[in-house]
Parts: C-alpha cells; structure tokens; sequence
C-alpha cells in the first residue's frame, strides 16, 4: 500500500490550559473523499486551522503529507512545496477581481529579473488549472459577474494549481457552506473527479447528506478527541452519523414534571422566519420550558437574534405575549426588552458582556434604562449584583472583579443571572450551558427551573439533546428552517433520531391558526 | 479561556498591601505634578514661584480644557480620533472677531454664531461617521482642513483681532486672583464627570465603549450616543474658541492646529489618574494643568519655544506607555 496523502498522529492544541484538540490522529489515502466533522466546539476548526497553518500545535504531534514532515506552524511556501492547497468557507473568492487574479493570488509567476507579475503565465496557470479540472471559463471575467457554478470552478481550480498533477491533498473547508442546492452537484462533480486522479480530499462540512453522499471515509471529533478515524461511510446513515457527532449521554434522566403556574401569560410564536428559519411557530404556557433544536444549519440558531430584533430586516412572524403582540419584521432590541423579552445569546463575549467591566457594570446594564441623567444609586447596583452572585453561585463572589477574569462558566452565570434580573415575561437561552463545567450547568439549570416554576415561559435553543431532554418540558425540531414538535418519548435517543428527519405534515404544526 | 478563576487583586509585590497600591496607582502624577511645581520653585524661584506664573498657569488653560472635554466625549464611546477639534476652535475664535469687527454683528449673537457653527461641525462629523460609516480618521481629517481653510478665507489669510476690550470681562474678571474662564473649566469638569461617572447615560457610554454589540442588544441606543458625542465635541470645542477670543481680543487661524497635541496629551495623561488605566475627567483637569506646569516653568528657566513641543510630545508617549502597562496589570 502506497504512503497516506496525509497522516496526522498526536496532534494537540491547548489554549491557556484549556486543551480543544488531543491526540488526534487520521489519515488520508491517495484518490479517497475523507470527511472531517464535528460539532461547533469539538475541535474540527482547530484542526483544520492547524493543517492550514493559521495555527501553530502544541508539541509532539506530526503531520505527514506524502510522507514528508510538515514543519508546523505551516508556513505558505512549505504547504504549497508539499502539494496542500486550501478552498476556504464559501469559496473563499474575490468578487471584484478577475478570473486569473481569484486563481493566482498569493503565488503570481514572476519575471526572474524585474519580479514584474508575468500576466501571460498568470492567465496560461489559470487556464492550466481550469483545464485539469474540465472547465472553461472567461479568463478576464470578474468573479462576481460569474454565475455561480462557475465561481466554484474558479475556486477549485485556485486550489489545483499547486497540487502536483494526479497527487497532493486538497482541504475543502466548509467550501459550500453557503452555495445554493443546484450547484452542489457541480461541485461534488468536479470534486470526485479531482480525487479520481489521485489526489486526496479532506472535505470539512457541517453538511451531512454531503459527507455521506460524497465522502468515501469519515473521521469524527467530539468533545476535542478524535472519535472514529477513517470510518467507512457505506454502512451509515445520517442518524448514526449524527449519533456519532453528538456522543450519547445516557446519564440524563427526563426532568420532573411540573405543575403549571397560575396566572402568568402565555406566550405563542407564530410563523417565524428570517436567517434560514422559514416557518416556526411555538406556543408556550406559563412557566412552561421548551427546548428547540436541529442539525447545524436547520435554522433554529437564527431564533435568538430574530427574537431580540437584532436581525429584523428580513424576518417575519408575530410574537404574542399575553396580550401584547409583537411584530419579529419591526422588532428592536428596545422593543423587544420593553415586551420584556431577555435573550441570553450563545456568544458571551461578542453580544452578552463587556469582558473588560465589572460583574457589577454588566448586571448594572440590565437596570439603565431609565432616567439618563438623574444619578445612579451606587446602592440598588449592589444589591442586583449581590443577588446575581448569590442566586447563581457565581465565583469569586466580588461584584468589583473584571468578568474577563471569571471562568466561561461564571461568566455565563453573570449573563443568565441578569436576564433573570429584569423579570421576563419571555426568557430565551441560547446555549445555554456551551463550554461550562459541570458544576456550573447545574446551578444554571436550578436558576431556570426555578424561574419557569414561577410562571416565566423559557425558550431554550440548544444542540446537546441531553441537555434538553433534562430541562425542557416539551422540544420542537427544526429541519430544513421548519418545526415540528418531537412527539412521543422525550427521550436523548427520540431527539437522536428525530433531529435528522424531516418535517411529515402530520408533525407540523405551522398551519395552526 | 481561562478554566479556574483568579481574584481580581492580583498578588502583591514587593509585600506592598492592595490598597496604599491603588492609593499610589491613582495619584502619582498629583505627586508628580507638585513635584515638578517644587522644582521649578527652587531652580528659578524668582521667576517661576510668583502668582504671576500661578495666574498664567491657572488662568490660560481653559480653552484647552474644553477641548479636552470635547475629545472625551468621542473618545468615551469608542470614537477614537476626532481630529478636527483644534479647528473648530479655530473657526469659532476666528468667527466671533471677523463677525464684530468686519461686519458689525453684536458680540453676543457672534459668539452664538460661532457656537451653533460649532455644532454643525459636530453633527456633520456625526453624520458622515455613524450614520454612513465613514472612517473617522479620514472625516475629522479632512474636516480639519476644510474648515482651517474656510476659517483662512474669512480673514484673508491674515489674523484677526480688534474685539472690543469690554467683552472680555465675563472670560478675565477676578474671582480670588483667578479669572472667570478657570471657573468655567471647573464647572464643565463637574458636569462631565457627573454625566460620565453617575448617570445611567455615563454608564450607556461606557457600554458602547466596551462592547457596541452587547449594548445595542441591551436596549442602548448606540448610534444616538455616538451621534450625540460628535455634536456635543463640536459644540465643546467652539465654546473653547469663543472662550479664547474674548480673552485674547484677536486670533490668527495658522495657530489652531497647535492645540490639538496637547489636548491628546492632557486626556491620555488623565488615564494615569483618579481611574488608571481609564478615560476620566478629573484626571484630565490635572493632566491639563500638569502639562502647563511643565511647559511654562521650562520657558521660564530661559528654554526657547521648542521645548513645549518636545515637552507635550515626550510627555504624550510617556503617558500612554504607562496607562497601557497599567491597564494591562489590571486586566491580568
């Protein structure tokens, strides 16, 4: 048997001392389609970061690509020598450059002496490559003028021109993560020709009716480990695969059933859409906890924002909150928070918290809404913040420390604690327990509960199933940017195997009203 | 991401405890400034410790002060680089004289003329800034320019001066040996610390400052603030215009971007008092006055002009250096 394209054994990368990736450890074989997936957090972009050079490893792991040690932190001329090319997220292309300009940047043929750009070699590489790969498109064109299985040829083609013909290993980097359906089929044809003549794939893709239709292999990261290597994709289906992505946790046991609080309002989500959401509608009772979930890509994780009205322009759908209603195309964070909406929203420290003020600052944040120029009450800041540390557990128990000191874990205690703070009439959780210990999940989870209880209607978006399967009362899949609600047992294996299928209309329940 | 957790106070050094710390982080450049004061004193005390130069270093400052103010306000939430200040000074300076002297305008509508340019300016920054998202560096730039220009032309590429000596009263008359404008600098101090450091619109601008994204999903409305930072900067920056015409009777246009250095410089060396590693008001009252000591004393011990220059400049990088230190001490 021939050397691997591309072996990878031992590789690690710790940040600070949190490691995201150990020991991880595949292969890649000349002429095979191998697929890389994982979850968001599992490890699967720092190693593609690794293998492309944006970031360095931790000592003691190797990569070998035809047998040649790659010196890492990856330098471009050494990829490039070894035969690695790269198609980056959605292509990676230029609009407003041409043709030869997309294919050539960052390796241009020189002249030896004046180290001019040799344009008539540039334009002959680019029809070389375009060439290698069947295609023929206008050398000069603008990319962006170009229809787009076009532009994806151009892309594939940039990353052929320095493969050595029939060899090399090409990594397509969630390359058609935003390409329309009718062009798949182009660039998975001119991706199973290009491994047909010996070179080998890496295929990083969220997209799994992708992986399986096109990869010959798999490997699976979870939780920063590499959970199967090179596993053939004949004998799976999406549900297993999906199984494999999401791991088991088989500890959850169903939470205890409620009674319903009196007296609180109901709360009915109606035809939602924006992002790729198109059409979900949740009917919520008083303090009653439902989960949502879906592949990467269904479209649930476009809720959070449509409901904190940071992304209004496109979206649709009415929100109604006992008798107030809202209108998710007009909303406003201002609207929304006056509705008395509060998003916790999955990045803490993008849209939650000012990492560089106080815990007592940023739960301050959630009481400044009136009265801008009479004088704060140093006073009622305390005791926000001291309620927050106390109710959530949060460590170390000072108001005054910088929220960029805390754990992920406090942190996201800090940002749920003030959601609570400000009595919502709708809580919406958007991960609410991504990258957080043990320890502090449960304390999370008892300030939830403990809210819904009091009659808070909560919205929990999330992808762990375990974790929706122990907090929620009730969960609604989203498929294809559709809902539906998970019927039958509220069970990690019912989530499993519903999260993959797609919508009946006997499940959905978008016509309602 | 850090998985265990740290305390705030980081461990001490050199067995000193936290607080006297703090207390020393906090006021070294007061300690400083006096320092500098006692100096002066006794190389030149013949010059330098008379209430002479306590008037000149106390009673000239205020033009800058409100500058300083202006440029806090943007630099407060986020906006970095608000260059075209020293030029809107220059514009109102130029305004108020060329509009009573040249064209026979009433003083008081003049200056008013010269405030309500002012905040045109800032609105016009604000516009092209937050609402189309023009690059701050390039608008302030360019509007620095134009408006020296313009300031130019209305005076014929020559100074300006021939206000009537009366109006300077409400800027020069005494109050305990100090004129009008230095109380005038206090008063805007205190209401620019009050609003920053006390109000929930302080608390706002601090939000826009750390994260735009966390406070715009909190409910601040964080393009009206920044707007509103612009105009305010604008209207600031003319009033220290108005302030230094009716003090000086006359102004030449060419002058205006001398102020703008050592604005920067009194707001940087701010951030190494009363709040280190932070913008803060007080602190740039001291900063303003402390680089007067410095300047003044140095002329007074026989040093050419160049030594302001030299002066602000050093003084400028060395403040910055130091903030940034701190700041990064404090983060951990």
């Amino acid at each position: 048997m021939s050397t691997p394209r591309l072996t990878v054994s031992g590789l690690a990368k710790t940040y600070g001392n949190s490691p995201v990736l150990q020991d991880a450890a595949f292969e890649v074989v000349a002429g095979e389609i191998h697929a890389l997936v994982g979850q968001n957090g599992s490890g699967k972009s720092t190693l593609v970061k690794i293998l492309t050079g944006y970031h360095g490893a931790d000592p003691g792991g190797a990569v070998h690509v035809d047998g040649h040690r790659l010196t890492l932190p990856a330098r471009p001329a050494d990829l490039r020598r070894l035969g690695v090319s790269v198609v980056h997220q959605d292509l990676g292309l230029n609009a407003g450059d041409s043709v030869v300009d997309n294919i050539c940047v960052g390796s241009w043929p020189r002249h030896p002496l004046t180290r001019l750009i040799d344009r008539r070699r540039a334009a002959r590489q680019a029809r070389d490559a375009l060439e290698r790969i069947g295609e023929d498109v206008a050398l000069d064109a603008l990319v962006g003028d170009l229809p787009i299985a076009d532009q994806v040829s151009v892309a594939i083609a940039r990353g052929v021109r320095n493969l050595p013909a029939g060899g090399g290993l090409a990594v397509f980097d969630e390359s058609t993560r935003a390409l329309p359906p009718d062009s798949l089929g182009h660039f998975h044809a001119l991706t199973r020709a290009l491994a047909a003549q010996g070179t080998g794939v890496l295929l990083v893709s969220h997209n799994l009716d992708e992986v399986l239709d096109l990869a010959d292999r798999v490997t699976v990261l979870r939780g920063g480990r590499v959970v199967e290597a090179g596993l053939p994709t004949g004998g799976l289906d999406a549900a297993g695969l999906t199984r494999l992505i999401l791991g088991h946790t088989l500890d959850a046991a169903a939470a205890t059933a409620r009674p319903a609080p009196e007296g609180a309002d109901e709360v009915f989500l109606r035809q939602a859409g924006g992002g790729t959401l198109t059409d979900l509608s949740v009917r919520l009772a008083a303090g009653e906890i439902v989960g949502v979930t879906g592949l990467t890509g269904a479209g649930h994780e476009d809720l959070p924002a449509l409901l904190t009205g940071a992304r209004s322009a496109r979206a649709g759908g009415e929100l109604r909150i006992g008798d107030t209603t809202l209108d998710l195309a007009g909303l406003t964070p201002r609207r929304a928070l006056a509705a008395g909406v509060h998003v916790v929203p999955a990045d803490r420290g993008r849209h939650g918290l000012a990492l560089e003020l106080s815990i007592e600052d940023n739960i301050a944040l959630a009481r400044l809404r009136r009265g801008r120029l009479r004088p704060l009450t140093r006073r009622a800041h305390r005791t926000d913040a001291a309620t927050v540390i106390e109710e959530l557990g949060v460590r170390p128990p000072l108001p005054d420390a910088l929220i960029r000191t805390l754990s992920g874990g406090n942190q996201q205690k800090v940002l749920i604690g003030r959601a609570l703070l400000g009595s919502p009439r709708l809580l919406v959780l958007h991960e609410p327990t991504q990258a957080v210990d043990v320890g502090a999940r449960r304390d999370i989870h008892t300030a939830i509960r403990r809210h819904a209880s009091s009659g808070t209607p909560v919205l929990v978006i999330a992808s762990d199933p375990a974790e929706l399967v122990e907090l929620c009362d009730r969960i609604v899949l989203v498929h294809d940017g559709r809902g539906r609600e998970l019927t039958g047992g509220r069970t990690v294996e019912a989530v499993l195997d519903g999260i993959y299928q797609p919508a009946t209309p006997q499940g959905a329940i978008h016509h309602g009203n | 991401m850090a998985t265990e957790t740290r305390s705030e106070s980081r461990p001490l050094r050199l067995g000193v405890p936290a607080p006297l710390l703090r207390f020393t982080e906090r006021w070294t450049m007061v300690g400083l400034w006096i320092l500098l004061a006692l100096v002066f004193g006794i190389v030149e005390p013949s010059k330098f410790a008379t209430s002479g130069t306590f008037k000149t270093i106390f009673g000239s400052q205020t033009p800058l002060l409100f500058l300083a103010m202006a440029v806090l306000c943007t630099i407060m939430v986020g906006e970095f680089v608000d260059l075209s200040i020293a030029s809107i000074l220059g514009l109102a300076a130029t305004l108020v004289p060329v509009l009573t002297v040249q064209h026979h305008v009433p003083f008081l509508l003049a200056c008013l003329a010269a405030l309500a340019a002012g905040a045109l300016v800032g609105t016009v920054n604000g516009a092209l800034i937050v609402r189309l998202g023009v690059n701050p560096i390039v608008v302030t730039l360019g509007m620095s320019t134009l408006l020296l220009g313009l300031a130019l032309w209305s005076t014929d590429l020559n100074s300006v001066s021939g206000l009537d000596p009366g109006v300077s009263s409400f800027a020069l008359d005494e109050i305990l040996g100090l004129p009008l404008s230095f109380y005038y600098g206090i008063a805007l101090v205190l209401v620019v610390a009050y609003v920053t450091g006390l109000t929930p619109l302080g608390r706002h601008m601090r939000f826009v400052h750390a994260n735009r994204e966390v406070a715009r999903l909190a409910g601040v409305q964080v393009d009206r603030i920044r707007f509103g930072a612009f105009v305010l900067a604008g209207l600031l920056s003319a009033a220290g215009g108005v302030l230094l015409v009716s003090g000086v009777g006359g102004f030449d246009p060419n002058s205006s971007a001398t102020y703008l250095l050592p604005t920067y410089a009194a707001v940087f060396i701010g951030t190494a008092v009363v709040r280190p590693g932070s913008f803060n008001p007080i602190g740039t009252w001291i900063g303003t006055y402390f680089l007067a000591t410095g300047v003044i004393g140095l002329q007074e011990l026989g040093l050419a002009a160049w030594i302001s220059d030299v002066f602000y400049g050093g003084v400028l990088i060395v403040a910055v250096a130091v903030s940034t230190v701190i700041g990064r001490r404090r983060r951990g």
